[in-house]
């Protein structure tokens, strides 16, 4: 306990600093800023402005980032509730009665009880990474080369049972993510692979180039074939402060929706995306009244976006104690930290303390910061929304050829980039997720480094990964789950989850 | 969408997923090509041209396992591609590439909002062109000077 607290005091030490209070607020406000336009998602928004962080110290930049991701998650329940466009899966069950709420004139409401759900959840989230980030990456030190390789083959189990839509085509896409991770010097001999002979491409494919292709360039050209029509609710926005009816109504959904995402989140794979669903299943199946959901009832609010926020922070526990991101926006961040010279994993603890509970604190603080600064400024949001979409994507497209050349200073980035543009579009038009190419781009680089090591600490011998305890486990464990998704009558039931 | 009568399934080569097997399969035999002259496995050891090779190989299978579930099952025809869309938006972006070394962000970003412009329809002549003026001074100022990145702003007039 008293550990904890001196890691916490440590941690709001290094968060409160007035220029690191004054990142939060920026990485915040501009998260918030592009998340809240309908059609750019947590992905894109944190692709788009991973640039202006380049210049910053590590920990700055980290805890900027992380304003950046509440920001553009919180943003985007604002778009669910007023335009009815989820930007992205997990904010699909705010759109149900979020939208609903807003049409009967209770907007400000939806948005006030999310924001403090949200930052309830927060706060349970924050103290849980700092409770078990600890003990969690102590263990991890006990993490073998094999057992690392197992884990991430669970993950990658957990991405691809959990992506939305066929399995078989989420399981071909991390492939291909881990294809093109492959791509550059190998990392024994020094042999080029795959390099077409150009000479840019030794060094491998950028991260960021490959996530500003796939999520920038292509959501725009997705934008521009089918552009979605847009219910902006004209009631007014209302009140924002709900009244003692509505607290004493979201209080328990709020307590349910942060423990069921938090633990969900922690999952290696893709865990948090199913937090949402599942406070929203639990709430309407303990409802007095279960018709009221999807008309507007407050509980279907309130459950689901603190079960959303909790589990976007917990999903940053695998991440920081393992260096394994569970998810796309996690493998975003891993991006991030390398560009800034740290390798996420358990010796961030130990080696960048400053950093790790830095960025923890910086967690709780961006959340009570998106509490500040959201609701009085809803109305600038609201206007943020009207802006047409003939003018958001000259921006967008600006932004993010500038921030391409901004990581390496190389004009072939940029054309890179135009050409995972159009291999998004394809895999768009081909209806083929794009979030799980990105996971297998990143963990395949981890993967491969895992796989050669180990195999080279037993001389070759491929039986160490089931001799290991911990690695036999987690691959048992992997082979289950990928068995029991597979059952048709599970199959049946997932997509039901997902339809709903 | 299409008020054609909905139980006529597309013919097997306008299906999605046979468009989406077929891709996969180009993409594992490309790298399975590529790959050719690298070292597979030493022995017990892994070379590396393993893991691309392995990952080729899984691509390939899943490829031709979902081309020939789509032309069992899929009735799902393939979404056309427009032309437009790509050709200004991408085309804005290569040209970006092109001009931010020699000419700097001063002619390169508004050169690419003009062009990327074009990629919609509902684009007006005279808004993108001021939009395109403003947009250009916002950025020069936050990448160059807020952000300090080292990116050139007019070399031809030695900024």
């Amino acid at each position: 306990m008293s550990e904890l607290l001196s890691h916490l005091q440590l941690g709001f030490g290094v968060a409160l600093t007035l220029q690191n209070i004054g990142f939060c607020f920026i990485g915040c406000l501009v998260g918030t800023l592009v998340g809240v336009l309908p059609g750019v998602g947590p992905i894109a928004t944190i692709a788009i402005l991973l640039p202006i962080t380049f210049g910053l110290e590590p920990v700055s930049a980290l805890i900027m980032l992380a304003g950046i991701y509440y920001g553009a998650q919180y943003g985007g329940s604002t778009t669910a509730i007023l335009v009815n466009i989820p930007g992205e899966a997990t904010a699909v069950v705010t759109t149900l009665d979020g939208h609903q709420m807003a049409k009967q004139g209770r907007a400000g409401i939806a948005l006030g009880i999310a924001a403090i759900g949200s930052f309830i959840a927060g706060t349970f989230a924050t103290l849980l990474i700092a409770a078990i980030g600890a003990p969690l990456s102590r263990l991890a030190l006990l993490f073998g080369a094999a057992d690392y390789f197992s884990l991430m083959v669970l993950g990658i189990v957990f991405a691809v049972v959990l992506a939305s839509g066929s399995i078989l085509k989420a399981i071909a896409m991390i492939t291909v993510g881990i294809l093109l991770s492959t791509v550059g010097l190998d990392l024994e001999t020094g042999e080029p692979r795959m390099t077409l002979g150009l000479d840019r491409l030794t060094d491998g494919i950028d991260f960021a180039v490959l996530a500003m292709g796939l999520f920038g360039f292509a959501e725009i050209l997705r934008n521009l074939d089918d552009p979605e029509p847009r219910e902006t609710v004209r009631e007014r926005i209302g009140r924002l402060l709900p009244n003692r009816a509505d607290f004493k109504a979201s209080s328990l959904p709020i307590a349910r929706g942060t423990v069921i995402g938090a633990i969900l989140g922690i999952l290696p794979g893709n865990g948090a995306v199913l937090g949402p669903f599942a406070s929203y299943t639990v709430e309407k199946r303990i409802a007095a009244d279960p018709s009221r959901f999807g008309k507007g009832a407050i509980e279907g609010v309130a459950g689901p976006e603190a079960a959303n926020n909790a589990g976007a922070q917990t999903a940053f526990i695998p991440l920081l104690t393992l260096g394994i991101p569970p998810n796309a926006v996690m493998a975003l961040m891993v991006g991030a930290m390398t560009i800034h010279g740290v390798v996420p994993g358990p010796q961030v603890m130990t080696r960048n303390p400053d950093l790790f509970w830095g960025m923890i604190a910086s967690m709780w603080i961006g959340n009570l910061m998106l509490l500040v600064i959201n609701l009085p400024l809803i109305g600038l949001w609201v206007r943020f929304l009207k802006v047409p979409y003939r003018l958001m994507f000259p921006a967008i497209l600006a932004f993010c050829c500038i921030g391409i050349y901004s990581v390496n200073n190389q004009p072939f980035d940029v054309a890179l980039a135009a050409f995972f543009g159009l291999v998004g579009y394809a895999l768009i038009k081909l209806r083929f997720e794009p979030a799980p190419l990105l996971l297998g781009f990143v963990l395949g680089e981890l993967m491969e480094e895992y796989l050669r090591r180990a195999m080279l600490l037993s001389r070759g011998d491929p039986m160490v990964f089931v001799e290991r305890p911990l690695s036999a486990t987690l691959l048992v464990l992997a082979a289950l789950i990928l068995l029991v998704a597979l059952l048709p009558s599970l199959r049946r039931k997932r997509d039901e989850a997902f339809q709903e | 969408m299409d008020p054609a009568p909905a139980k006529r399934r597309p013919p097997p080569l306008a299906r999605t997923d046979v468009v989406a097997g077929l891709a996969l399969i180009a993409l594992g035999a490309a790298a399975f090509w590529l790959t050719a002259d690298l070292a597979g496995s030493r022995g017990p050891l892994l070379g590396p041209g393993s893991l691309p090779r392995a990952a080729a190989g899984i691509i390939l299978g899943l490829g031709a396992l979902i081309a020939i579930l789509g032309w069992l099952h899929d009735d799902v025809p393939a979404a056309p591609w427009r032309l437009r869309g790509p050709l200004f938006l991408l085309g804005a972006v290569l040209v970006f590439a092109l001009l931010v070394r020699t000419l700097g962000l001063a002619v390169a970003t508004p050169a690419a909002i003009l062009i990327g412009g074009l990629a919609s329809r509902e684009t007006r002549p005279v808004e993108i062109v001021v939009f395109a003026v403003l947009l250009t001074a916002f950025c020069i100022a936050l990448f160059r000077y807020a952000l300090g990145l080292p990116i050139p702003i007019a070399p031809w007039a030695g900024l």
